[in-house]
């Protein structure tokens, strides 16, 4: 079988995937801090909790 | 020398965290305070918190060591972790959580269960089932970090875990969430330094990436057998490659990896991160943190356990006898004295940190969810803080006495804790922020259900938990013994919550806390 970086495919699929799924965070955190408003203003309900 | 570097250490560790547990007491004014830090936590607070309750000492020493076995393809953890544990818990679930429980005044999982559904018997339970097994996982924390540093420092295990349960329970009684939080900032710091170095130092050892792991695939089982490894696991191949599909080990890795890959997203104790975010864009900001958090802890550490075992022939060192042991081994053997102490105090914080969680969890589980809530009327915000206060001294007296006088079942329960919490409130949890004709009586059908399959599937069937409980496994078919709960409880406790809410529909009181759920979603 063929070796990537002296792992078999599957186990550098896995590899690979982790450090891509990290980068998507990264890239979402950029995303997130440069190109979206901060518009969000929630506060605590108002209406009667119910009994 | 080892004993001097001990106590300037721990002396160092217990004052920081004693200030930080002093200034989250004058911070703590309220009850939101204590539970949630205000619902006033940052981005990198959050993400460090959340990694450092998540990775605990376990995953960090056990888990590297069970890729000194294993292999790399355990790396498919350290994928869902990040993929499942970061992306999917924050986006799909950390949002939600977080508004929901705003709008619903919640601030524990089984209070954001008790008011979606108003039973305050449904908290008072779930509150009584995460305590309990709690409990457990705390106290199997505990053994694992003081035996540790019985080993290295020679100090007696009592008085390692009478220090470390001293050092946790002090500030974290005190100073409530925000002392937890805060040293978290502090522990995830240690623990991504001393990760860092270990990673770096063994790569480097072996010569880069890619010679490290092509001599690491190049071993043979003979040369494994030859360092002292008991036995070759059942279809194993070799350190870089999958095992056989279907073999022994390839069971074993995926009841690992989907057990706690998948069971991470109904974790109590990480649910509470999402509640204590000041807004959602602190909890969007967070999700990179936690991503490289994460990747520098269990991908790291999956990466360097196997090559563990290409060192140990390079310097001929013999197999420690289990898999917990193989990295402690290399580090005191083959890093400066300095980094092993920094080493143990980054594994120390990894402790400490999951030990806060829980034990912050746990105290707000029996005096918040089951003590105030399902006994209690009108409690004020101050004695709802000393009930809470005193249920934690509570459960961390119980796990000092569980911790000095351990019984054989506590590994045991702690093997199973994340599978239980994910097939136990998964499915209500999931379907209540997603799904608003979810019934009262469906989340009772799938907690219950999946509560009971669990453990009626580890009593009998599972291969690591049967054998030790009754003595054998009611099955020889190693297919299902080694199965992981999670393929079918979680599924089932789905089914169930779904089926049951579709023929018993909520009442008139359910539908206004339904709507007040949603109410800024």
């Amino acid at each position: 079988m063929s070796m990537i970086i002296g792992m078999d495919p599957w186990v550098f699929v896995a590899w690979i995937g982790t450090i891509i799924v990290a980068i998507i965070c990264v890239l979402y955190g950029i995303y997130i801090e440069f190109f979206t408003k901060d518009d969000e203003k929630i506060t605590p309900s108002k209406k009667k909790e119910v009994k | 020398m080892d004993i001097i570097f001990f106590i300037i250490f721990m002396t160092l560790f217990a004052a920081v965290f004693s200030f930080l547990g002093y200034l989250g007491y004058k911070k703590t004014k309220t009850a939101e305070d204590y539970y949630v830090a205000g619902r006033k936590m940052g981005p990198i607070v959050i993400a460090f918190s959340y990694g450092a309750t998540f990775i605990s000492a376990v995953a960090l020493i056990g888990f590297s060591g069970m890729a000194s076995i294993y292999g790399h393809s355990l790396l498919w953890l350290a994928f869902l972790n990040i993929f499942v544990g970061i992306l999917i818990a924050f986006v799909f679930y950390g949002f939600r959580t977080r508004k929901m429980g705003l709008s619903l005044k919640a601030v524990t999982l089984p209070e954001l269960l008790g008011n979606r559904f108003n039973s305050k018997k449904l908290q008072a339970t779930s509150g009584s089932i995460i305590a309990v097994f709690m409990i457990f996982y705390t106290t199997a924390v505990f053994l694992a970090i003081a035996s540790l540093f019985e080993i290295t420092f020679g100090i007696p295990y009592w008085v390692c875990v009478v220090i470390f349960t001293i050092v946790v329970g002090v500030y974290l009684i005190v100073g409530g969430l925000y002392a937890v939080m805060w040293t978290h900032a502090i522990q995830g710091v240690l623990m991504l330094v001393g990760m860092l170095i270990l990673a770096i130092g063994i790569y480097g050892m072996l010569g880069g990436i890619g010679p490290a792991h092509e001599a690491a695939g190049a071993l043979t089982h003979e040369q494994l057998k030859g360092i002292g490894w008991a036995a070759v696991p059942a279809g194993f191949t070799t350190l870089t490659s999958m095992p056989e599909t279907f073999s022994p080990a390839f069971m074993f890795l995926l009841t690992l990896i989907f057990g706690v890959g998948i069971g991470v997203l109904a974790q109590p104790q990480l649910v509470i991160r999402y509640l204590s975010a000041k807004d959602e864009k602190s909890l969007r900001r967070a999700i990179p943190y936690g991503g490289i958090f994460i990747l520098l802890m269990t991908f790291l550490a999956f990466s360097v356990g196997p090559l563990c075992n290409v060192l140990m022939i390079n310097n001929g060192l013999t197999y420690p006898g289990t898999p917990d042991k193989v990295v402690p081994l290399i580090v005191n053997e083959l890093f400066p004295s300095w980094f092993v102490i920094l080493f143990l105090f980054a594994v120390l914080s990894a402790a400490m940190s999951t030990a806060s969680a829980l034990f912050h969890t746990a105290g707000t589980s029996i005096g918040r969810d089951v003590c105030e809530k399902g006994f209690m009327k009108n409690c004020t915000e101050k004695k709802s803080i000393l009930i809470t206060r005193t249920a934690t001294l509570g459960i961390v007296i119980a796990t000092l006495l569980l911790s000095l006088y351990p019984p054989d079942v506590v590994a045991v329960l702690t093997s199973f804790f994340f599978g239980l919490m994910a097939c136990t409130f998964l499915a209500p949890y999931t379907l209540m922020l997603y799904w608003k004709k979810i019934s009262r009586a469906g989340a009772w059908a799938g907690m219950l259900g999946g509560f009971i399959f669990t453990m009626l599937w580890y009593i009998l069937v599972y291969f690591k938990t049967a054998p030790q409980l009754i003595g054998n496994t009611i099955t020889n078919n190693y297919m299902i013994n080694m199965l992981d709960p999670i393929f079918i409880g979680l599924p089932l406790s789905f089914i169930l919550t779904f089926v049951i809410s579709k023929l018993i529909k909520q009442d008139n009181s359910e539908i206004e806390t339904m709507k007040l759920a949603f109410e800024n979603i």
